[in-house]
């Protein structure tokens, strides 16, 4: 199929390129101490990617979950980015409507009659006759919708791409303080970056595993291969669109030596995260919803269908999960029945919305409270079909079910940087699928004293369970 | 290795054609016929000797897909297209009333395969039916293999079935490489 080819060929893309990117890091490596190389190398590590390059924002109207998750991937896998979801659909640039959906003929009668200038894309099972508005059945499929949205980017005239430098602000005693929460995580991670940079050491290591010349002959499958890290370091644009919302940047550090150890690490009780987990564990022990209010909105645990009903959107999401959360922020309470507004609230199983939630958190760190240097405990591979996937996944769950490895060997293993390693444990580790040998032992430990419940457990409990394990 | 043999088993209406059909890269050649009277309420066809196409990984890999008849009155075609295959990705339709025989039934029907732990299951129409859930099937496989790809895949869905491949080839790269 079309699909298939396409990706070969991004494959191939690659690596013709990939000769190309491999000088340019030899470069990089011969000027080590040029202090523009070094200062944009760690711009675009630590920094998000300022261009001038736009995507263009599809509204979903009606689309299911299970669809609109694909289409994230779609968008951001297949279309590297090039259409995000829109926040809210009266700015979009393309509408995709759902006819067979309860409301989607109603909202494109309204979008028809309002929206001239908002391309759409209708989809039903049937086929139906549309004017103004391109139609195509379900189920979609991806080389039709692509070419489909690559038209209506032409017709926008939106092809301008151009990567504009990125520059490092010089900080002054008042930007220092203007700094705050994420900023100034940022300035920190970028001050032992520099740090980092300084020994040269790990940089190198990372640097030589891409020189090898046997990389083009195993090349990896259809998740995208190690090569981020190396355009990031040559370029730093397109690629990181891709991975950086799920992997991060950070660079290889030694997980013996403390210092650099705390670079890669989070505590998940100062996020989001953490609040989702508290809500998770009490919506097990009250067997009742559980909210977390919120002035971005709430976030509703569901024990009885495994569900969790967001009110915020994917973006907004994505960008609170990355910042450290004040005590009074978000606040926990158990809730007698749940109010599902259509429309407002978005329904994830339970376990999507912890791995996805922990993705944006981890940004290619492990959480604090597992032992970095022990042995992996992988429970078994997740249902990825049903995750947000990213680069390496398979290959690293692939490894940990045949062998025992460490974080560290793991990456090593498998020639990639540590990031992917450390993002895929951390997702798994949140949803109850793997930890590290010794934090086992510690749960034993802590397990001790379990809190009884009614002895008839229920399904979701048992996904509970999982969730709570560290 | 450059070209890899990928055999599709499982039940009557699992998906087996579907899934090839959804991520090969040529048109498939299938084999469809009137099905026997026990499959006949579910579909009107049935694959009678098997389904064939290519799949192209991106890099230097093809992989071969041969998909076998579901109907146990064709069972002698599973150890035919067995001969010379590395993998083996195992469809199980969650609709069945009992999946997990069914998953036993043909674990044990295809023990070359499980016997080296080369084997990915998909759990189709999950859609339709959710339970049991993945976790369930994980929990019966303990003890029966080692930990394995498990996941829910529609057969209809291109990116699903291409991953469970995904999972599959990448588990058996790490195993011919060992
Ligand atoms: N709803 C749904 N239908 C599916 C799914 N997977 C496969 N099917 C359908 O199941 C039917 C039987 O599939 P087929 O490929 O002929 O099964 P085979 O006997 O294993 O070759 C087809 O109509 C498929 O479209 C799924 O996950 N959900
Ligand atoms: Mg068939």
């Amino acid at each position: 199929m079309p699909y298939l080819k396409n990706l070969a060929a991004r494959y191939s893309e690659f690596y013709t390129s990939s000769h190309k990117i491999k000088s340019v890091v030899m470069k990089v490596q011969k000027q080590s101490n040029d202090t523009p190389i070094e200062q944009s190398f760690i711009a675009t590590c630590a920094m998000p990617q300022k261009t001038d390059y736009r995507p263009l924002k599809v509204a979903l109207l009606d689309i299911n979950e299970r669809l609109e998750n694909r289409l994230r991937y779609f968008f951001s896998d297949r279309c590297q980015g090039d259409y995000v979801v829109a926040v809210d659909p009266q700015s979009a640039d393309i509408c995709l409507i759902d006819l067979d959906g309860l409301r989607g003929k109603s909202y494109w009668a309204k979008h028809a009659e309002r929206q001239h200038n908002c391309p759409a894309i209708l989809l039903s099972l049937h086929k139906t006759e549309v004017e103004n508005a391109k139609w195509l059945q379900k189920p979609l499929q991806a080389d039709l919708l692509h070419s489909e949205l690559e038209k209506i980017r032409e017709k926008l005239h939106l092809q301008q791409r151009q990567v504009a430098p990125v520059s490092l602000p010089k900080p002054s005693a008042e930007t220092e303080l203007a700094l705050s929460g994420h900023h100034q995580e940022l300035r920190n991670k970028i001050k032992s970056l520099q740090a980092l940079l300084k020994k040269e050491k790990i940089r190198r290591t990372q640097l030589s595993a891409y020189r090898q010349d046997g990389q083009a002959d195993n090349p990896p499958l259809l998740s995208e291969p190690a090569y981020a890290a190396t355009k990031q370091i040559s370029v730093g644009e397109q690629e990181t669109k891709n991975t950086a919302p799920f992997i991060g940047s950070t660079p290889d550090v030694d997980l013996d030596n403390e210092t650099q150890l705390a670079w890669v690490q989070y505590d998940p009780k100062r996020f989001l995260i953490g609040r989702v987990q508290k809500a998770v564990k009490l919506a097990e022990t009250s067997g009742r919803p559980v909210s977390i209010s919120s002035s971005h909105g709430s976030i509703t645990i569901v024990p009885m269908t495994g569900e969790v009903l967001v009110e915020i959107d994917g973006q907004r999401l994505q960008s609170l999960a990355s910042q450290p959360v004040n005590d009074d922020e978000y606040l926990l309470s158990v809730q007698d029945s749940v109010c599902d507004i259509p429309g407002q609230t978005h329904r994830r199983p339970v376990e999507a919305f912890v791995w996805e939630l922990t993705l944006w958190t981890s940004l290619g760190r492990i959480p604090v409270n597992v032992s970095p240097n022990n042995t992996v405990v992988f429970k078994h591979w997740p249902n990825l079909t049903r995750l947000q996937i990213f680069p390496q996944a398979t290959r690293i769950a692939a490894l940990w079910a045949k062998q025992a490895h460490t974080l560290a060997s793991t990456a090593q293993a498998l020639e990639i940087p540590q990031r992917y390693v450390f993002s895929f444990f951390s997702a798994a580790h949140a949803i109850g699928l793997a930890t590290t040998e010794e934090s086992i032992n510690e749960k034993i430990a802590t397990e001790e004293n379990p809190i009884k419940s009614n002895g008839n457990k229920t399904l979701f409990q048992k996904i509970l369970r999982q969730l709570s394990l560290h | 290795m450059d070209n890899y043999k990928i055999l599709f088993a499982g039940p009557v209406s699992a998906g087996k054609t579907t899934a090839i059909t959804s991520v090969c890269t040529t048109p498939p050649l299938t084999t469809e016929a009137q099905a026997t009277d026990i499959s006949r309420d579910s579909k009107t066809t049935t694959t009678v000797a098997m389904d064939y196409g290519t799949m192209q990984l991106p890099g230097i890999k093809t992989l071969h897909l041969y998909g076998t008849p579901g109907e146990t009155r064709f069972d002698f075609m599973w150890d035919i297209l067995s001969k010379g295959s590395t993998g083996l990705v195992l469809l199980i339709d969650n609709t069945h009333p009992d999946p997990f025989s069914e998953l036993h039934f043909f674990l044990r029907a295809f023990k070359k395969f499980t016997k080296k732990s080369r084997i990915a299951i998909g759990i189709t129409k999950t859609d339709i039916c959710i339970s049991p859930r993945i976790n369930d099937y994980q929990a019966q496989l303990r003890n029966v293999l080692p930990n394995i790809p498990v996941f829910s895949v529609d057969a209809r869905n291109q990116i699903d079935v291409a991953l469970l491949v995904e999972a599959l080839v990448v588990s058996l790269d790490l195993e011919l490489a060992a």
